[in-house]
């Protein structure tokens, strides 16, 4: 039983750990700030813009003003004369400019466009995320209602059973007792139909595992900040893609990144990587790479993991974390997600040096 | 023939009373336990013939509990290698398949959902107890 030294306290499994699922995750984490950020961060570069224009007007009027200086092309323009170079010149920077000042504009245009689109697609993360939230809590509460009414339905239900045993000799009280185990089994069958209306099953789809990575961080990534953890990216473009249930697989981006935090107090490198296991996709460079296998990697630098724990973190209620933090489910959880999905997970760590979950899904 | 021995673990009174009294009506000998720990020091006390476990119990969970009087039999430190009955409420839960991984880790010998049939429950019982696999299975 040496899993029991792990036990954390909580006797109830359905007793719900910080990132047990994606909704639960994400409601630790701040959205708005992230946006804000992005959008900040676009700002400043179309500044920068507006700025170097500024800059190559002075440069202009610099340039005028040495020209006054230098040469006799003042005196002699004012005396009617034209003077070739200085209107080829002149001409030339001004067309410069213009070009310039169109393509600022067009910038800015675009940058507006980008704006009201992030704001959009914000907006529909967020009515997601609250509409699968809902579902999750209503899910959560008709479980919850349905075990309370069938525990006492239980007793009800076997204590008419129980009677009407005792009591063959008795019609009327008999068929009373029939009534009461005929409504009984009423009261069952509404509890089933109260599941299957809250209950959502998988719905895999198509899935661009790099698209879902950068929509996981963008929702984790204020928090790994904060914490000094810096995030790299390496993912392979135009990854095949994959069928899974986004929720799902979300959740297990959300849980390892969390974990991969936690084992980072002191801040430290968490690496996303994607990668193709398989053939290549022929000839043009524009194809989409096709393969067998999609790999996806988390790697941090953090404490890692013991040698003789290795085995068991993919093991129910085995947690490390201190009573009360973990339920030690998440991992549990992530591996029979990815099994569901074919896939398969595996774990490599070095005390001290960090730890890597590399999980393969088949390709589409 | 000697009377065989069931372990109720269950921390409703009502329902605990409830299997008590049926099961000793049918001719067993039916010792009660209220938490997962009173269980675990149950077994290790009197070893029943067999056990029955409910779920979401105060201070361990039957889950846990089965799993670990599983690897207590499998590691000889319990001397009967008795079958364990789930009997739960659960089947509502918001994740089946979950629900599904926690049975599966549980290695119990049979899961039963309430309400329970009490004439199914017994035929269980008796399966159970002449060494037969049953699987589980939902209601209706």
């Amino acid at each position: 039983m040496s899993w029991l030294r792990f036990f954390n306290g909580k006797g109830d499994t359905g007793g719900k750990g910080p990132a047990e699922s994606a909704e639960e995750a994400l409601r630790w984490i701040s959205l708005p700030n992230n946006i804000d950020h992005k959008l900040r961060e676009l700002e400043r570069r179309g500044w920068s813009l507006w700025v170097l224009v500024l800059g190559m007007l002075l440069l202009f009027a610099l340039y005028i003003v040495v020209l006054y200086f230098n040469s006799d092309w003042w005196r002699r323009t004012a005396a009617g004369e034209s003077v070739y170079t200085v209107r080829v010149l002149l001409v030339g920077f001004a067309t410069l400019v213009l070009l310039f000042c169109a393509y600022v504009v067009s910038r800015e245009l675009q940058l507006r466009f980008l704006k009201r689109a992030m704001i959009q697609e914000e907006i529909t993360i967020r009515q997601q995320l609250m509409r699968s939230e809902k579902l999750a809590s209503l899910g959560q509460l008709t479980a919850g209602v349905a075990h309370e009414i069938l525990n006492p339905l239980n007793v009800i239900s076997g204590r008419v059973q129980m009677l009407s045993m005792r009591a063959p000799h008795e019609p009327e009280l008999g068929k009373a007792l029939d009534i009461i185990s005929e409504q009984t089994r009423r009261i069952v069958k509404i509890t089933d139909g109260l599941r299957r209306f809250s209950h959502t099953a998988a719905e895999k789809k198509p899935l661009d595992v790099n698209d879902l990575l950068e929509k996981t961080l963008a929702l984790l990534e204020n928090d790994l900040r904060v914490r000094n953890i810096q995030v790299v990216r390496r993912f392979q473009p135009r990854l095949a893609a994959v069928m899974a249930d986004a929720d799902q697989l979300t959740q297990v981006f959300v849980n390892l990144i969390l974990n991969a935090k936690d084992a980072m107090p002191r801040g430290g490198t968490l690496t996303l990587s994607t990668a193709l296991d398989g053939l290549r996709g022929s000839g043009s460079r524009r194809k989409e790479v096709v393969g067998n296998r999609i790999l996806i990697a988390v790697t941090d630098t953090g404490c890692g993991i013991p040698a003789g724990d290795l085995e068991k973190i993919f093991h129910p209620f085995f947690t490390t974390k201190e009573p009360g933090k973990g339920t030690g489910l998440g991992l549990f959880v992530c591996h029979g997600i990815i099994e569901n999905h074919n896939g398969a997970m595996e774990v490599l760590s070095r005390e001290g040096e960090g730890t890597t979950f590399r999980i393969s899904l088949p390709a589409v | 023939m000697e009377t065989k021995s069931i372990l109720v673990v269950e921390d409703e009174e009502e329902q605990r009373e409830l299997f008590k009294e049926f099961l000793e009506l049918h001719g067993y000998e039916v010792t009660t336990a209220v938490n997962g720990y009173e269980a675990l020091g149950a077994v290790r006390v009197s070893e029943p013939d067999l056990m029955i476990l409910d779920v979401i119990l105060p201070k361990e969970n039957g889950y846990r509990v089965c799993r670990m009087v599983k690897e207590d039999q499998h590691n000889r430190r319990l001397q009967k290698s008795f079958p364990v009955l789930l009997v739960t409420a659960r089947r509502l839960d918001a994740h089946p398949d979950r629900e599904t991984m926690f049975q599966d880790f549980s290695q119990a010998d049979g899961v039963l959902y309430k309400p329970v049939r009490l004439e199914e429950l017994l035929e269980w019982v008796r399966s159970l107890m002449r060494g037969e696999k049953v699987t589980a299975r939902h209601p209706d």
